[in-house]
C-alpha cells in the first residue's frame, strides 16, 4: 500500500514536473515566437505559401550564433528577410533565465518555420 | 483572437513535442509586420560652388516612400546630417526609431557627376551597403534612382526598378488637327521626352527586352502599321505590313520574335513574326477575335485575350502544339493579360459590376484578387521586379497614370500629363 502511495505520488510528481516543463517550454516558445514575429519584414515578393525553416544555435545567454537554412520553398529575398528577423533580433535574453537543463534539452538548438498566412497574395 | 489561436496552436506543439520527436523544436511562425521600414536619407553632401540640378536624397526618399515598404524621416527631425561614417551617431538614430540610414555625397567629375552612398543598419551598427555611381549633366536624376535600386535591393532582396522608363501615349483631340504623342519618362514620371509626333493615333507601345526600342502602332498611313523605333538614335522601321489589322505588338522574351494581331486571313488572329528571318507564323485559328498577346516568361507560349467562349477571357496558347488553354474563368470579362517575371501572376483589366479594375489572378492557387478601386481602370503594366503595376485611369474627369502594388496596399499618381494619356508601358531594366 504504502509503496502503491509512492509509486503514485512519484507519478503526480513527475507528471507535475512534465507539466512545469512543458509550461516552461511553451512560454519560452512564445517569447521567441513574437520576438521572431515583430521584426519579420516580409519582402514585396513574398506570398502566402512560401515555405523557409532555419535550424537556429544558440548559447546559455539566448545569443544566436549560427542560423542555417534547412528548407525552402521561397524567394531569395523572402529567406533574407527570414535571416534578417533573426539578426535583428541576436540575442534571446530571456532564454538565460530558463533552467539549464530545459535550455539544453529544447533551445540549444531548435527550429523556426516560416510560412506566411495573413498576405493578401 | 488571431493570436490566441496561433499561441495555443504553439503551445500544443510544445506540448505534443516529446510525443511525437526526439528531435528538435520547431516554433512555427505564420505572419509578420508590414509596416513601412523606417529609414533617413540624409541631404547628400556637395562641395560645389553651384546648387545641384536634383536634391540626389529627396529623389532616393520619394523613390523608397513610393514603394510603400519604406517611411522617411523628415529632415527637420534629424539630429544631426553626417557625411561620413565617423560621424554616424547610431545612438541619435536609435533615438528616432530610425532603422536604417543613408548618406552620401555627390561629386563632380569632368563630364558629369558621381553620387557615392553608404547605407547603414542602426541596430547592428554596420554598413551593409555602399557604392557609387557616374553619370553625365543630365543624369544625376537616373544617379539617384540607381541609389535607390541598390538600397532596395539590400534592404528587401528584390531588385529595385526605380532605374526603370514608363512609354505612354498622350492625345489632344481637342486641338485640330488632333495631336498624339508617343512619350518616354522615368519610372516616376519625371523627364518625360517626346519619342513621335503626329496628327494620326499612335497605339499599344512595346518595349524590346533591351530597352532600347519600342514596337508601337500608327495610323500615320491612314492604315494601322507597326513601327520599331530606336530610342538611341530615333532610327524608325516599319514592320511588313499586311491587309486589315495590323495592332498590338509584343517583344518575345528572346528579342527576336514580335507576336501581333493581324486580321488578313478574316478575323483577328495572334501571329508571331521572326525579326531576323521575316517568317510569319500564324498562332490561333478561331472564328473568335484573339487579340492583346503578351509572352510567357519562357517565351514557349502566349497569352492572349479572345470572346471565342462569348465574353472576352484570357487564354494561353502554346507555341510548338498551338494547344490553347482557358486562363480566367471569374467574371464575364477579363482582357489585357500579362504574366509577372515569375510566371506566377496574371495582372489584368477584370469588369466587376460594371467597373473596369486592375486585378491579379494567381497562377498557382487560382486566387483572383482586384488590385484597384477605381472604376475606369485599363492596360495595366507590370514593373520588371513584379512589385508594381503601372495602368491608366480616369480620376475627377482626367484621364491619368497610376501605380498599383502587386498586392494592391499602396498607389500612387504619376505627374500629370496634359491630354488624354494612356498605354503606359514599364520597360525592363535598363543596362
Amino acid at each position: 500500500m504504502d509503496n502503491e502511495l509512492a509509486s503514485s505520488l512519484d507519478d503526480e510528481m513527475a507528471y507535475q514536473e512534465s507539466v512545469t516543463t512543458a509550461e516552461a517550454v511553451g512560454s519560452a516558445s512564445t517569447y521567441i515566437h513574437d520576438e521572431i514575429e515583430k521584426r519579420w519584414k516580409r519582402p514585396a515578393d513574398a506570398r502566402n505559401g512560401m515555405y523557409v525553416e532555419i535550424m537556429i544555435r544558440l548559447v546559455p545567454t539566448g545569443e544566436v550564433i549560427s542560423v542555417e537554412v534547412v528548407a525552402k520553398d521561397a524567394t531569395d529575398a523572402m529567406v533574407a528577410s527570414v535571416k534578417n528577423a533573426v539578426r535583428k533580433v541576436g540575442r534571446f535574453d530571456k532564454l538565460s533565465e530558463l533552467d539549464t537543463v530545459i535550455f539544453d534539452a529544447n533551445f540549444r538548438k531548435f527550429r523556426l518555420r516560416f510560412r506566411p498566412e495573413d498576405l493578401r497574395l | 483572437m488571431r493570436k490566441i489561436k496561433q499561441q495555443l496552436g504553439l503551445i500544443l506543439l510544445v506540448l505534443m513535442a516529446p510525443l511525437t520527436m526526439a528531435s528538435e523544436l520547431v516554433i512555427e511562425i505564420t505572419s509578420g509586420v508590414d509596416d513601412p521600414v523606417p529609414v533617413a536619407i540624409v541631404p547628400f553632401d556637395w562641395a560645389g560652388n553651384k546648387a545641384l540640378p536634383e536634391d540626389v536624397a529627396l529623389v532616393v526618399e520619394s523613390d523608397l516612400e513610393r514603394s510603400g515598404q519604406f517611411k522617411a524621416l523628415k529632415r527637420g527631425a534629424m539630429l544631426s546630417r553626417p557625411r561620413n561614417e565617423e560621424t554616424v551617431y547610431y545612438r541619435d538614430w536609435r533615438y528616432l526609431a530610425t532603422e536604417y540610414l543613408v548618406i552620401g555625397q555627390v561629386l563632380a567629375t569632368e563630364k558629369g557627376f558621381t553620387v557615392e552612398y553608404q547605407l547603414f543598419d542602426i541596430e547592428s551598427e554596420q554598413i551593409i551597403s555602399s557604392g557609387a555611381f557616374t553619370g553625365g549633366r543630365d543624369n544625376l536624376r537616373s544617379l539617384a534612382h540607381s541609389v535607390s535600386d541598390a538600397v532596395y535591393e539590400a534592404l528587401t532582396g528584390l531588385r529595385g526598378a526605380f532605374r526603370t522608363r514608363v512609354a505612354y501615349v498622350a492625345a489632344d483631340r481637342k486641338v485640330n488637327p488632333s495631336s498624339y504623342q508617343l512619350l518616354v519618362a522615368d519610372a516616376d514620371g519625371f523627364n518625360p521626352k517626346v519619342i513621335l509626333k503626329s496628327k494620326y493615333p499612335i497605339m499599344s507601345p512595346n518595349w524590346s527586352r533591351d530597352a532600347n526600342q519600342l514596337a508601337y502602332v500608327s495610323f500615320e498611313t491612314q492604315r494601322p502599321a507597326i513601327y520599331l523605333q530606336d530610342l538611341r538614335t530615333g532610327e524608325r522601321k516599319r514592320v511588313k505590313s499586311f491587309k486589315g489589322l495590323n495592332g498590338a505588338p509584343a517583344w518575345s522574351p528572346d528579342g527576336k520574335r514580335l507576336a501581333l494581331v493581324l486580321s488578313k486571313d478574316g478575323n483577328a488572329e495572334i501571329y508571331v513574326l521572326g525579326l531576323e528571318d521575316g517568317k510569319l507564323q500564324r498562332i490561333t485559328n478561331h472564328y473568335g477575335i484573339d487579340t492583346e498577346p503578351s509572352w510567357s516568361v519562357d517565351g514557349k507560349s502566349i497569352i492572349f485575350t479572345s470572346d471565342r467562349g462569348g465574353k472576352p477571357q484570357i487564354y494561353q496558347v502554346e507555341l510548338a502544339s498551338k494547344w490553347v488553354e482557358r486562363l480566367t474563368f471569374e467574371g464575364d470579362y477579363n482582357a489585357r493579360g500579362s504574366l509577372t517575371y515569375d510566371g506566377r501572376f496574371l495582372v489584368l483589366v477584370s469588369r466587376h459590376d460594371g467597373r473596369f479594375h486592375i486585378a491579379v489572378q494567381d497562377l498557382q492557387r487560382g486566387t483572383m484578387t482586384k488590385l484597384t478601386r477605381s472604376s475606369l481602370d485599363e492596360s495595366p503594366s507590370v514593373a520588371p521586379n513584379g512589385s508594381m503595376v503601372l495602368y491608366a485611369t480616369e480620376v475627377n474627369g482626367k484621364d491619368i497614370l497610376a501605380a498599383v502594388s502587386i498586392d494592391g496596399q499602396v498607389t500612387y499618381q504619376l505627374p500629370a500629363a496634359s491630354g488624354v494619356v494612356r498605354e503606359p508601358a514599364w520597360s525592363p531594366y535598363l543596362n
